[in-house]
């Protein structure tokens, strides 16, 4: 299993190799780790510090002075046995996409290195999988990946929107977002997704199932059957969406686990609409702590979910890719490696891309678009990158743009505090009493 | 402001000369007169200012015909001037956290209180550290002039340096266009004053190793901003000629600082440079020397003239605190063994993930090596986020515990 720290390490790549992979996500409560890491570093970072299976391989990004020690701090007391360094830029010229395409290269013939390692000695995954990157049947799975995720990220984004519209809860999104990550490892999808020929196959459309019932729950246009291979899986997620398995902790959907009904278009509309900005929301819970509060969560900035999945890798096209580019002039030319790069390296700017005014802009653009009346914004303790995030913001957003903006830091559970809690409370009253004067639209 | 006012120079070098007098060293009064020189054509508008995150190569600066300015090691003058609050205050009220680090917070601040030149430009680095990009980013914001960023590969490799060098090249020409005043006119001399300096300076640390140090290693500590400031200059070489010369008079003359070494310290990351008590309790009272500080290493290869551009790329993927930690234990590793440290001390500044992030595999590392570490908690700028008593306690059973070790 790959567990990538960040979402600028594509997982197309190991998922092409038929090697289960996804993005590390943890619960509370963590195991103390001060012995190897200060006590001042971020929540996420610190999660990493635990003994991992002999057969994770761990993918750290360079995203981060946190990130950069617990790599080594990984390798130096042996806690997992494979950890390879993925160097992401920090910009997006077309040199940096060229240096990440040899990165991601490197990352692709390291993988597949290991995974024939541990091959030898366990069953990874099944032999029908490329042993070279030049090799085209790796072409052809890591093509067939990319348009996947090209697909599901589309799906995932119209979900999105209907956050945005006030038709679907925050904490449902980051939900589906969790259950998505966890059947493209092939965790939750049940043991036949793990290793198929072409990769992930139906791992891939139990996931557009579970988005399908979200959109289709929340009034959104439903695709027809033909948008997933077979109603059946419809019906199927149906009932998965009540119970929803994220690793070994088993919870329910918010639209149950409140006992309320999926909200109707009006429901979230009314309230405040808030959108949520942070470098990583560790967990769930504090969306949850806003909802209950009584806000209306219209986004969510951060690497889960939005960041993992509001972008499409350019020039592969996706499942359907009828839609857009011929099958042979999709496989002719395009080197996919560069359109992952291009994709990964330009998809909207998280806190640690230098993209000076790129930040700013993009939070105005969805403040504007889903009509957010003021914007939440969790920084994980110690998180240098979101304190400076936040500084910025709040100086191009909340004092010239006059958008109300509230600071909460965090740690795993705080989400649930009641004093998040009783933040949210007095945000809302406040955006509410300032929408009553007619100050905020 | 002072630094401002142009009579203030002319009446600072007319002072130098009675500084001699005063007990100034030679090498004292030249580094005086260095950063006045630099400082009088910064804030007197002489030559362009570009401000810069602490590791991209002043050369290239110099090059340009410009002066660096560095907010940080400014943080650091700041706080040794008293104006570190004021610094770090206007910063918080600019939504900064105080859990960032104190340089990057007052060196900002600085700014913002008008105590810092009009910077042309700026240029920052991807290393050593996430701080200084986003604090001079909101520098060039307020100052409304041109940002870049030069993005540092992790790891070396030949790619890896063309992709930096072809970065630092298109920097520099986007700067000769964009900044009236700068040209590559003066690149070449800058290199070739950067590889004389490195000369003096590489014999300024083979004396160093002299067994007593022959320099307080709390004066060496202050000049680390000198360090990272002013390679490329013209008057640099000079400087660690001065230097050299007075080390090695001390030597010649046995005349030196801690004449009574009972342990000899290896300085890991930088110092308070407020006022503080630490380096008297260390040298004097204890006759701990610190034979020498990490930030002093020259970890870069000689310059080559006809390509500067490369030489500075290699200049930047050679700085052992990029990339993974092997490589900064390797060249601690290298500075005990030179500089026979019996005791290695990292001063945790607080917020420096990167730095304070390797303490426990540094301990582990230099335990099996049989060198005693402490991770010394403190705040290089801001004196409220340091105790100098339980500081003090801390050293007072370290130097103990090198003492009995020495004992066996
Ligand atoms: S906030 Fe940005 S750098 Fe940090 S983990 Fe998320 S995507 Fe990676
Ligand atoms: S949350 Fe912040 S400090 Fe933690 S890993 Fe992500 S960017 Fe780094």
């Amino acid at each position: 299993m790959v567990l990538t720290s960040c979402s600028y390490i594509p997982l197309e790549i190991p998922l092409a190799l038929g090697i289960p992979a996804k993005r590390a996500f943890f619960e509370a409560p963590l195991a103390s780790c001060e012995a190897c890491l200060p006590r001042d570093f971020c929540p996420y970072a610190k999660a990493f510090i635990r003994q991992h299976s002999p057969e994770d391989v761990l993918a750290i990004a360079g995203s981060c002075d946190a990130m950069r020690r617990v790599y080594d701090v990984l390798r130096h007391f042996g806690y997992a046995r494979e950890v390879y360094f993925v160097d992401v830029p920090r910009t997006s010229s077309s040199d940096a996409v060229t240096f990440y395409a040899g990165i991601l290269r490197e990352f692709a013939r390291y993988l597949i290195r290991v995974r024939d390692d541990m091959h030898t000695c366990s069953s990874v995954c099944s032999p029908g999988y490329a042993t070279d990157i030049r090799d085209p049947l790796f072409r052809d799975h890591l093509l067939a990946t990319a348009r996947s995720l090209n697909s599901l990220r589309m799906e995932l984004a119209r979900m999105f929107k209907l956050l945005g519209d006030g038709c679907v809860s925050g904490r449902e999104a980051v939900d589906v977002a969790l259950r998505v990550n966890e059947i493209l490892a092939g965790e939750t999808a049940g043991e036949e997704h793990k290793g198929q020929l072409v990769p992930g196959e139906e791992a891939f459309r139990a996931c557009q199932a579970i988005i399908e019932s979200v959109v289709f729950r929340a009034g959104g246009s439903g695709r027809t059957s033909e948008g997933c291979e077979n109603g059946k899986a419809l019906e199927e997620s149906q009932d998965e969406c009540d119970e929803a398995h994220v690793g070994d902790k088993q919870f329910r959907s918010a639209g149950s686990a409140t006992g309320r009904k999926c909200p109707g278009t009006g429901v979230l509309r009314r309230r405040a609409r808030v959108g949520v900005s942070a470098t990583c929301l560790l967990e769930p819970m504090l969306v949850e702590s806003l909802e209950e509060a009584g806000l209306s969560v219209v986004f969510i900035d951060s690497c889960l979910p939005f960041r993992m999945f509001n972008f499409s890798v350019p020039g592969l096209g996706t499942c359907d890719s009828s839609s857009n580019r011929s099958d042979e002039d999709a496989r002719g030319n395009a080197d996919v490696f560069s359109s992952l790069a291009l994709g990964y390296l330009r998809k909207p700017p998280c806190p640690r891309v230098f993209a000076g005014y790129a930040r700013i802009e993009h939070l105005k653009r969805l403040v504007a678009s889903s009509g957010a009346q003021g914007l939440v914004y969790f920084a994980p303790k110690f998180c240098d990158l979101a304190y400076y995030d936040f500084a910025e913001l709040k100086q191009a957003l909340g004092e010239t743009g006059n958008l109300p903006m509230i600071l909460i830091e965090g740690e795993y559970g705080s989400g649930r505090a009641g004093q998040t809690l009783t933040r949210a409370i007095a945000f809302k009253e406040m955006l509410e009493g300032r929408s009553s004067f007619g100050e905020i639209g | 402001m002072l630094l401002r006012q142009k009579w203030a120079y002319a009446a600072a070098s007319a002072a130098l000369p009675f500084l001699s007098r005063l007990g100034w060293k030679e090498y004292q009064v030249a580094a005086v007169r260095c950063f006045m020189q630099d400082f009088a054509e910064a804030y007197l508008g002489r030559k362009p200012c570009i401000f810069t995150s602490a590791f991209v190569p002043t050369e290239l600066v110099y090059g340009l015909g410009a002066v660096p300015f560095l907010p940080e090691a400014a943080g650091g003058l700041a706080a040794s001037f008293g104006l570190a609050e004021a610094s770090l205050s206007a910063c918080e009220s600019l939504w900064y956290s105080p859990d960032l680090c104190s340089f990057h917070r007052s060196g900002l601040g600085a700014f913002a209180l008008g105590l810092a030149p009009k910077p042309s430009a700026v240029i920052v680095s991807s290393h050593l550290c996430d701080g200084g990009k986003r604090t001079l980013f909101d520098i060039s914001r307020r100052a409304n002039c041109p940002f870049y960023i030069l993005d540092v590969p992790y790891v070396y490799s030949d790619g890896a340096a063309r992709w930096l060098a072809g970065q630092i090249e298109s920097v520099a020409r986007a700067l000769v266009r964009e900044v009236p005043g700068t040209s590559l006119r003066n690149m070449t001399r800058a290199i070739e004053n950067s590889n004389d300096a490195l000369a003096e300076y590489q014999s300024v640390c083979r004396l160093r190793r002299n067994v007593p140090a022959p320099w307080r290693g709390s004066e060496a500590l202050n000049y680390v901003v000198l360090f990272l400031w002013s390679w490329g200059s013209p008057w640099l070489p000079a400087f660690y000629r001065c230097l050299r010369n007075h080390l090695q008079a001390v030597v010649g003359a046995k005349k030196f600082p801690v004449p009574e070494e009972r342990c000899r310290l290896l300085w890991l990351n930088l110092r308070p440079y407020y006022e503080t008590r630490v380096f008297r309790y260390l040298e004097d009272e204890c006759q701990a020397s610190v034979a020498f500080e990490e930030y002093s290493f020259p970890y870069w290869p000689r310059f080559d003239a006809q390509d500067p551009f490369m030489s500075l790329a290699r200049k930047m993927m050679s700085n052992f605190g990029w990339g993974p930690a092997t490589q900064r234990l390797a060249a601690i590793d290298r500075m005990v063994d030179e500089y026979r440290a019996s005791g290695v001390i990292q001063f945790a500044q607080r917020g420096c993930r990167q730095s304070n992030g390797a303490a426990a595999i540094l301990s582990d590392v230099l335990r099996r090596k049989g060198i005693p570490f402490l991770n010394l908690d403190g705040d290089g700028v801001d004196a409220r986020n340091a105790s100098e008593a339980q500081t003090l306690t801390r050293l007072g059973a370290f130097l103990e515990l090198l003492e009995r070790k020495k004992g066996g």
